[in-house]
């Protein structure tokens, strides 16, 4: 029972580990191109595997074994262990801090070895060296990437020969990072042997690690890892090679469980760093730190109030609360309540700013809509002004053609007339053949004056009183075309008897044509007929 | 096993071209001179030598490609010096084609005008020979780019001031020439002066690389 909880936590926790945290250890070396991605895939897990492996062996063949973190048998810690790191991963990605899967186990051991050993104060060394980790790796990377650059300078060594040896160099690297972050974390496992009292055979060390490297054939870990490459596809050979050069170095050196995803951020940044001197890398680094804190501490914390509650469920000789629990829990509860606060905080404010933004915009639309009208009435309106000036300028033409034309008939008119003068010496025949003619002339000028004026007159009413017409039309269909002319006349003002003028009636007829425009207007006695038709 | 050679083969192949491309340019200066001075013996010598360049720089560009892609692992810069090597050909055939110009169409210059399109060759040339030292160092020493290449600009600037004295003095000055005897002069000051643009763009082209180098 508990070999298989133990393989079932191991598994677990490798799992996790391979989805958070190594997907950038194989995602960083992609953008070389060096090999198929399930190539590198495969053998920086075989290799990780045989760091594990390596670890392991050696702890459990050694007599004296480097324990550091206690002992204690039971279930009940593989179950703690577990709960601790799974809460402490979900609450920190709730409350959007970039949890550490390999800390937030770490933690949890060290929780669980604080409340066996009594001795919080021998673990200081490693917290803070686990805190000191993200920085180290940022500066580490850094002056590593200044060297590298300063060496190439002054070897000299040509763009090609350079690229052909940073083949070979990555593909050192690659083994050399598996191997020794596989070391590293072979560490956890021994812890985690230790406080579990459980310490498996070799066999199943390697039948685990084994597993392992079946991994990566999943599909959803290089969604991950790709997305992760797709950001490094800026860098250059040399910052690859910086950033895994300082991971080997403190993998190496530092015999603390160490975050990949951590290290391997802070060590992009601090290569960038050196390049650019970008204030963001810093910010990077800075988040790195927070997040092993909080994944550190939070665990620890958690898993020590835990035990501390399965006792106090267990023992049945006290029933005392221990005072420290409360109090750890309390710290837990009310961390955990100001962070989601800060954080609603924050996202009530950008909501706020979004909403201001997004009604900025509307007011602008609306009014960019109101000038677009405005510019469209005020259009329409000059158009309308222009129909008018061309109409009354077409009416002045029409006047002085008019003009004109008369000045001509009368020319004519009087040059008959002239030859009244000698009327005494006319014979009775000329004389009625003189009155003939201008007779004939004037009745002439008669009719087609009212020709010109019905065609002048009537094109001219109707285009400029064109709305008048409309209404009357959709008001008064059944009228007919001749009552409609004499509507627009009296709406025009003018009087009867210029009416008849025009229309070549007699004023009698006049009236009763106004008569029956009335009726069929359906006035009143008291209703004045022209303000109602200007009215309209 | 480890292709060591191979790599070696690619940076001579490099240093090859360029070597060709900068002879390239003595044998399309020398042709000038020869077809100026009407040493026709010389010139005909000259378009024999400029062909077998040719072949051989397209050979050599042929093969280093092929390298590039399956030898080496650069990740940006590959495709930088891919353009290099394209603006460098098109020199190379600006070279080729201008020299076969002079041999095909046999343009009537006066002697008048021997120095001018001498001097103008040279500014030209000497432009072509001034990134040529700039690109082999891009593999080598980036750094030192900038010093060399702005004196590429310096020769394209001297090479077009030539090439428009020409082009004055035949328009303003020759009216003995005809109009399409004018037209040719003019057309051939052009293609020389365009090969002192395309070393300008090799220019170009080798500063944006050094920037990004350095990024």
């Amino acid at each position: 029972m508990q070999c298989t909880m133990f393989i079932l936590t191991v598994l677990f926790f490798t799992f996790l580990f391979i989805f958070r945290e190594y997907s950038v250890l194989v995602g960083i070396f992609l953008p070389v191109r060096l090999m198929k991605r399930v190539k590198i895939g495969l053998l920086s897990f075989l290799m990780f595997s045989a760091g594990v492996t390596l670890s392991l062996y050696n702890f459990i063949g050694s007599e004296h074994q480097n324990a550091i973190y206690g002992n204690e048998t039971g279930n009940h810690v593989m179950v703690i262990v577990l709960t601790c790191t799974l809460i402490t991963v979900m609450i920190l990605n709730y409350l959007k801090i970039k949890p550490s899967s390999v800390l937030s186990v770490l933690g949890s051991i060290i929780g669980v070895s604080i409340f066996l050993e009594k001795e919080p104060l021998r673990f200081t060394y490693p917290l803070i060296i686990s805190v000191l980790v993200p920085i180290a790796v940022f500066a580490l990377s850094m002056t590593l990437n200044l060297l590298f650059n300063m060496v190439l300078k002054k070897t000299r060594i040509n763009l090609l020969l350079l690229s052909y040896y940073m083949r070979y160099a990555v593909g050192i690297i690659i083994v050399g990072t598996s191997f020794t972050v596989g070391f590293n974390h072979g560490l956890l496992y021994e812890s985690y042997c230790e406080i579990t009292g459980y310490t498996p055979d070799i066999p199943i060390v390697i039948i685990i690690a084994s597993s392992v490297i079946l991994l990566p054939l999943i599909k959803n870990f290089w969604n991950i890892t790709e997305r992760f490459a797709e950001g490094c596809e800026d860098y250059t050979l040399n910052s690859i090679v910086s950033v895994s050069t300082a991971i080997i170095l403190l993998t190496s050196l530092v015999h603390i469980p160490v975050t990949v995803y951590g290290c391997v951020k802070s060590g992009i940044s601090g290569a960038f760093f050196a390049k650019k001197h970008d204030p963001s890398n810093l910010k990077t680094v800075f988040q790195e730190t927070v997040s092993t804190v909080a994944s550190l501490f939070f665990s620890a914390m958690l898993s020590y109030l835990l035990l501390n509650i399965y006792r106090s469920a267990n023992e049945e000789e006290s029933k005392f609360i221990n005072v420290t629990v409360l109090a750890i829990a309390a710290l837990l509860t009310l961390s955990v309540i100001f962070i989601s606060y800060v954080k609603q905080q924050k996202n009530d404010r950008r909501k706020t700013n979004l909403l201001l933004y997004s009604k900025q915009q509307q007011i602008y639309e609306h009014s960019r809509a109101l000038n677009e009208m405005e510019m469209k009435t005020v259009l329409s309106e000059n158009q309308l002004l222009h129909a008018t000036v061309e109409l009354k300028r077409k009416e002045a033409m029409n006047i002085a053609l008019g003009i004109c034309e008369q000045k001509e008939y009368l020319e004519s008119l009087k040059k008959k007339t002239s030859r009244l003068y000698e009327y005494k010496k006319m014979t009775d025949e000329e004389k009625i053949r003189l009155y003939d003619e201008i007779n004939n002339s004037v009745s002439q000028r008669l009719s087609f004056d009212h020709e010109i004026d019905t065609i002048y007159f009537s094109s001219q009413a109707e285009s400029l009183h064109k709305d008048f017409t409309i209404k009357l039309n959709d008001r008064f269909p059944n009228l007919t075309q001749q009552e409609k002319r004499l509507a627009t006349l009296l709406c025009l003002g003018f009087s009867s008897k210029y009416i008849s003028t025009l229309m070549n009636i007699t004023p009698k007829s006049v009236e009763i044509s106004r008569y029956r425009l009335r009726q069929k207007l359906k006035l009143g006695k008291g209703d004045n007929l022209v303000s109602f038709l200007q009215s309209l | 096993m480890f292709k060591r050679n191979k790599i070696s083969k690619l940076i001579s192949d490099i240093d090859s071209y360029f070597n060709t491309l900068d002879k390239a340019s003595s044998i399309f200066q020398e042709g000038v001179r020869n077809y100026l001075y009407s040493n026709k013996e010389n010139f005909n010598t000259n378009l024999n030598d400029m062909s077998r360049t040719q072949d051989d720089l397209s050979e050599l560009k042929k093969e280093m490609e092929f390298a590039l892609y399956t030898q080496t692992s650069l990740i940006r810069t590959r495709s930088d010096i891919m353009r290099l090597l394209e603006k460098t050909r098109n020199i190379a055939d600006l070279l080729n084609e201008s020299l076969f110009q002079f041999e095909i169409e046999m343009p009537l210059i006066p002697s008048d005008l021997n120095p001018d399109f001498m001097k103008l060759t040279e500014f030209s040339i000497l432009a072509v020979q001034s990134i040529i030292p700039a690109a082999k160092d891009y593999f080598i020493e980036p750094d030192m780019i900038p010093d060399k290449i702005s004196r590429a600009y310096y020769y394209e600037k001297e090479a077009t001031r030539f090439s428009q004295n020409i082009k004055r003095t035949v328009f303003h000055k020759m009216d003995n020439l005809k109009l399409s005897e004018k037209f040719h002069l003019r057309y051939f000051a052009l293609h020389i002066e365009n090969i002192a643009k395309a070393a300008e763009n090799v220019a170009d082209q080798l500063a944006v690389m050094v920037t990004r180098r350095s990024l």
